[in-house]
């Protein structure tokens, strides 16, 4: 008897994953009704942090460039999608399509800038450049209102009824997230994902096998900014503010700490990271005021005993377990045993 | 009983997480002694091996003692005098002070202790140049000023990973002459080598690497003199 | 002519406690190989513990700065010991590890400031201001300047003149020769972190009383760090002193000037230098390592 691997085909694949995409967003659709506020509160923030992580696996884990500046990318969306929507008056869509090609635009300059650069010169380019949004949204006071923000933003208005604030941006948090999530899966498992595996695990390889890792880097710095960028958009909208304490270097180095203990080199890990970040400083804060720095131990601990995080702990364990089974298969195959 | 100078007991060591050392058995004694191979054979990752600067497995004797898992600076104290590929001479630092701020007197009695005096006298040139810069220097030059830094650590065995690389003839030639005097005052050499001309004229003890092991050791004439052995293991003849 | 004469004033002395702060940092990367992102937040923990040590001595503010310096000395020489020496190459891991570290050195220093903004003004000579002509300035300024220099001079003949020097000088080359030519490298290591922390404690008090100081000021102050460092060179104190000569007048000539975009002017200023020298501006030769 022949041990088969099931396996669907590609578009029933596609199919299943629809499906449960559709499936998530109607589950997460109908949490208010059954949770508390606060409960609500969480999943928004872990949901749309999850997704400025997410970005972060996607060009770090997947990518193999260190970055610290998603909270930058992340910022320049909002401001510009709040600038519009608030300062212009101008109606929700233009103002989220304005966002995402403003950063857009900006991971195309930085990309380019960057494209030649080692990874800590990157790294470093990462850090000015978040640093800079941060500075020019208290400096820039024309356009960005300083130091007190841009208030008062409002969601997109749906059939009369306008969805802004904590409560309801919730709706627009749980249906972009799981399609951005989608989006980001099939990205990473598509030619273009194997490309970026490729590029961070040996680039000179995939140089001399003719692909132009140039390029490949620009776009990923593209499309990792994109997401971060909605990520912001997201933040905007749920806050109804977009001011300079939101764009602060110290978000992008949470981003960093959420990445790497859920486990840099798969999305989930950045889903996982934000819930776990979230959840402890909210727990650790009750207890002491020294949540930044448990939270910092915490960082060098897992860097040390967990530097996959705990998704590629999990993996590895998997692994170690799985392949020890398909060994003892082949070994007794080789014997003639019959194997179930 | 008298000590080898070094013994490898299979040795194996990686480089960028590549195996490039696949276990190698050696024993070489005072003297001096080379080994050769083509090219990506892994000799120079043995040399890195022996100093203890890429990730090792197995056991390497020095004099007796077990330098595997020790670090760089532990292992040139045990008196090993490396004089790596491509000479890494320093930038930022004079030809005098190359041969000041290592210094050490290591394992040779007063009357053969190597100071940087006794280096200029072998290597004048070094002495007419010797408040340049450690790169401003030509070729020969520069390896010149790498034998000699690792000369005044007063080490029990030197090891040269390519002297000859990048050499012209006459420097070669002084190069030939330079060996003779070290060998001269008893100390053992180690020499990896391409060129198996110049290696002929500084000694005939051999070890050939191949695919990151040892395949044949032995004496280095009869070795050129059997062609299809030097074919086989070298890929000439 | 007065103001303008302030402004270089201003950006000359602003430069020299920059210099005290990144000379230590560029030391650490060009030897180490290790970018220490909690350099900002050991500055404002030095400040926090000299302000400590200021109420405590009754404003004795010889005595906080000695302090702070030895007392970051100390926290630098343990965290190589525990914490850093295991990133030896691995920058990225340093780099993590060292975010870690500003985290835990920020709520030290929130606890100690109790998250308030301070500032030393001493009595005597150092609060007070002197004449120049028509223009009146402050003395603590002159003093970070003095330290800056004195602070130049000295590693200048260290790294020339001495042996640990010349092994720092041929570290910063290539510290695997160095090792394998049988010196503890590591233990130069050690010497030198420590020393990067007793002048960033040194600079948290300097800066502290030249201007004043707050825990939310670690990122720009570890930002500013970089930018020198990035600038001048890693490993060069020359190039250290030069970019923050030029950094810190940049800065007071723009933000008076043109106030609203005087950081994008300095940031694209550094930007430009990463992209088409990211070696830096005073680096004789680039070394492959």
């Amino acid at each position: 008897m022949r041990k088969s691997n099931f396996r669907f085909g590609k578009k029933t694949r596609t199919m299943l994953q629809l499906i449960v995409l559709i499936l998530s967003i109607f589950i997460l659709w109908s949490l208010p009704k059954i949770s508390s506020r606060f409960t609500i509160y969480m999943i928004s923030r872990i949901m749309y942090m999850g997704l400025m992580t997410m970005s972060l696996n996607l060009i770090m884990g997947f990518g193999g460039l260190t970055s610290l500046s998603q909270a930058g990318f992340a910022g320049i969306a909002g401001y510009a999608f709040a600038i519009y929507r608030v300062s212009m008056k101008g109606s929700y869509g233009a103002a989220v399509l304005i966002g995402l090609f403003v950063v857009m635009t900006a991971g195309l300059l930085f990309g380019g800038l960057s494209v030649r650069t080692s990874s800590i010169v990157f790294m470093m380019m990462s850090i000015a450049l978040a640093n800079l949004v941060h500075l020019s949204s208290l400096q820039l006071t024309d356009i960005t209102r300083g130091f007190n923000g841009i208030i008062g933003i409002k969601g997109p208005t749906i059939n009369g009824k306008t969805y802004s604030g904590t409560g309801n941006t919730f709706y627009i948090i749980a249906f972009i997230v799981p399609i951005s999530y989608f989006f980001l899966k099939r990205l990473v498992k598509s030619p273009f994902g194997i490309a970026i595996q490729g590029m961070r695990d040996n680039k000179t390889k995939m140089s001399s096998l003719g692909f132009n890792v140039n390029v490949i880097r620009i776009v990923l710095v593209v499309i990792s900014s994109l997401f971060a960028g909605i990520a912001g958009i997201l933040q905007a909208n749920f806050f109804a503010t977009m001011a300079p304490d939101y764009v602060k270097t110290e978000y992008s180095l949470m981003c960093l700490f959420m990445c790497i203990i859920g486990g840099a080199e798969y999305l989930e890990g950045g889903l996982l990271g934000a819930a776990i970040y979230l959840m402890l400083s909210n727990f650790i804060s009750r207890y002491t005021r020294f949540d930044d720095a448990i939270i910092g131990g915490l960082f060098i601990i897992a860097v040390f005993l967990i530097p996959n995080g705990i998704l590629g702990e999990i993996y590895k364990l998997y692994n170690n377990l799985f392949r020890k089974r398909k060994m003892v298969s082949l070994e007794s195959g080789m014997r003639g045993d019959v194997h179930e | 009983m008298h000590e080898s100078v070094l013994t490898l007991n299979n040795v194996e060591a990686y480089y960028d997480k590549l195996h490039i050392v696949q276990g190698v058995n050696l024993l070489l004694d005072s003297g001096v002694t080379s080994i050769i191979g083509r090219n990506g054979m892994g000799k120079s990752t043995l040399m890195k091996a022996i100093m203890g600067l890429v990730s090792t497995k197995g056991s390497i004797k020095f004099f007796g003692q077990e330098i595997v898992g020790l670090k760089p600076y532990q292992i040139a104290q045990k008196g090993i005098g490396y004089v790596p590929q491509g000479r890494r001479n320093f930038p930022s630092l004079t030809v005098d002070e190359h041969l000041t701020f290592c210094a050490s007197s290591g394992f040779s009695s007063e009357e053969n202790r190597w100071s940087s005096d006794r280096v200029y006298d072998l290597f004048p040139r070094l002495y007419e140049r010797k408040d340049l810069y450690g790169t401003s220097l030509s070729g020969g030059e520069q390896q010149m000023l790498a034998i000699g830094r690792a000369l005044v650590l007063n080490p029990r065995l030197l090891l040269l990973d390519e002297p000859s690389e990048g050499l012209a003839p006459t420097i070669i030639d002084q190069l030939v002459d330079v060996f003779e005097k070290i060998r001269k005052e008893n100390m053992n050499i180690l020499i990896v080598e391409q060129d198996l001309n110049f290696c002929e004229r500084v000694t005939d003890s051999t070890n050939v690497m191949v695919n990151g092991q040892i395949a044949f050791s032995g004496s280095l004439r009869e070795l050129r003199n059997n062609a299809e052995l030097s074919r086989k293991l070298l890929g000439i003849g | 002519m007065i103001y303008n004469l302030t402004l270089l004033l201003n950006g000359i002395t602003y430069a020299g406690l920059l210099f005290v702060v990144a000379s230590g940092l560029t030391l650490v990367f060009g030897l180490m190989r290790m970018v220490n992102m909690a350099h900002g937040s050991m500055y404002i923990l030095g400040a926090s513990v000299g302000w400590l040590l200021y109420k405590i001595s009754n404003h004795n503010w010889v005595l906080a700065l000695l302090g702070a310096g030895v007392v970051m000395m100390l926290v630098a020489f343990l965290l190589q010991l525990a914490l850093y020496n295991k990133a030896y190459g691995n920058p990225i891991l340093g780099i993590m590890i060292s975010i870690g570290v500003s985290w835990i050195f920020t709520d030290l220093s929130i606890e100690l400031t109790r998250g308030e903004a301070k500032a030393f003004s001493p009595e005597g000579i150092v609060g007070s201001t002197f004449q120049l002509g028509e223009l009146t300035y402050p003395y603590s300024r002159l003093i970070v300047l003095v330290v800056a220099i004195a602070e130049l001079i000295l590693i200048l003949i260290i790294l020339k003149k001495t042996k640990v020097g010349q092994i720092i000088r041929a570290g910063v080359d290539d510290r695997d020769m160095v090792s394998s030519l049988g010196i503890n490298i590591e233990l130069i290591f050690l010497g030198v972190f420590a020393f990067s922390g007793f002048l960033v404690g040194l600079a948290g008090v300097l800066g502290g009383t030249m201007v004043s100081f707050s825990t939310d000021g670690a990122g720009s102050m570890q930002m500013l760090a970089l930018m020198v460092i990035i600038v001048g060179g890693r490993g060069s104190i020359e190039g250290a002193a030069l970019a923050a000569l030029m950094i810190g007048l940049l800065d007071s000539f723009t933000s008076a000037y043109v106030p609203n975009i005087s950081t994008i002017i300095v940031f694209s200023f550094v930007m430009a230098v990463l992209v088409l020298k990211p070696q830096g501006l005073f680096v004789k030769e680039v070394r492959k390592q």
